[in-house]
């Protein structure tokens, strides 16, 4: 049975955390910034095609409807993106708080493992 | 004496760490589905035909060229929106906070939706694919209509692509 060091508990929570999401953050990064450049060069296409008469007024309700769908979608995917953070990272964290009970409690005290 | 019951006594951080892992233990969470391979692998299929497509479009070309892609295009976005809306997702109580904000209604509920963002994303690509076959029915189909439709599409498809792939954690 050890002793519990709520510093070295503390310190283990936060590199839990970090190593379940740190990767993952910069890719959600990228991927949203790759968007809403996207989102802006649709935007200025539409203009650039409705000023050249290349659509018309028929065709622009159509076009910006499909702009408020890019930006709608892109949102419902970084809500995804990030619960899927959030699981990782809370399990992440409540598996050290398991492993420091267990480690002192020399076993005595099992608690179910997240995810089990 | 007095060191017997000190030793008796137990520490409270133990104390603490239980309660709060008895708490954490009804909250050990799982907020989005697995992953599925076969999903991703749809999804690719789809997006190859969309590109073939928007690259190989000719204006010359008649609308009954088009045909098979408008309705293989159609029949195979639709069977995954049925099949992403039959897989099981989790249903959290966690979720109703990440969809507490007051802020503005429609994020707020963007936010508290637990379906999967993919289905979304295929059911705007599915308005494209229609948009596309009507406008090329009606003779109205132009370059220009088919640009702007593959700079929605592709981002659509990316959002879907994006999503599915982070499930494999």
């Amino acid at each position: 049975m050890s002793t519990i060091d709520p510093g070295k508990i503390f310190s283990d929570v936060i590199a839990a955390a970090n190593a379940a999401v740190s990767g993952d953050i910069t890719k959600m990064g990228g991927y949203a910034e790759a968007k809403l450049r996207a989102m802006a060069k649709q935007a200025s296409m539409i203009g650039t095609y409705y000023a050249s008469k290349l659509i018309d007024d028929s065709d622009l309700p159509h076009f910006l409807d499909g702009l408020e769908d890019m930006a709608t979608s892109f949102l419902r995917t970084l809500v995804g993106l990030i619960r899927i953070q959030i699981e990782k990272a809370w399990n992440a964290i409540v598996g050290v708080l398991w492993g420091a009970i267990e480690a002192a409690t020399g076993g005595v005290l099992q608690l179910a493992k997240p995810g089990a | 004496m007095q060191q017997d019951r000190k030793v008796a006594r137990p520490a409270p951080i133990i104390l603490v760490m239980i309660v709060v892992s008895f708490m954490l233990s009804a909250c050990a969470v799982r907020l989005a589905p697995d992953y599925d391979e076969g999903v991703v692998g749809k999804l690719n299929a789809i997006n190859e035909k969309l590109s073939t497509y928007f690259v190989s479009f000719n204006d010359a070309a008649t609308y009954d060229s088009r045909k098979g892609f408008y309705d293989d295009g159609a029949g195979q976005v639709m069977a995954l929106v049925t099949g992403l809306k039959a897989r099981p997702m989790p249903q959290p109580i966690l979720l109703d906070w990440l969809g507490g904000s007051q802020v503005d209604k429609r994020v707020a509920e963007i936010a508290k939706n637990s379906a999967a963002p993919s289905i979304g994303a295929m059911e705007d690509t599915l308005k494209q694919i229609t948009y596309l076959r009507d406008e090329d029915k009606a003779g109205k189909l132009t370059r220009a209509k088919v640009t702007l439709t593959q700079g929605v599409v592709e981002a659509f498809m990316i959002d879907a692509l994006t999503y599915e792939m982070a499930l494999k954690r």
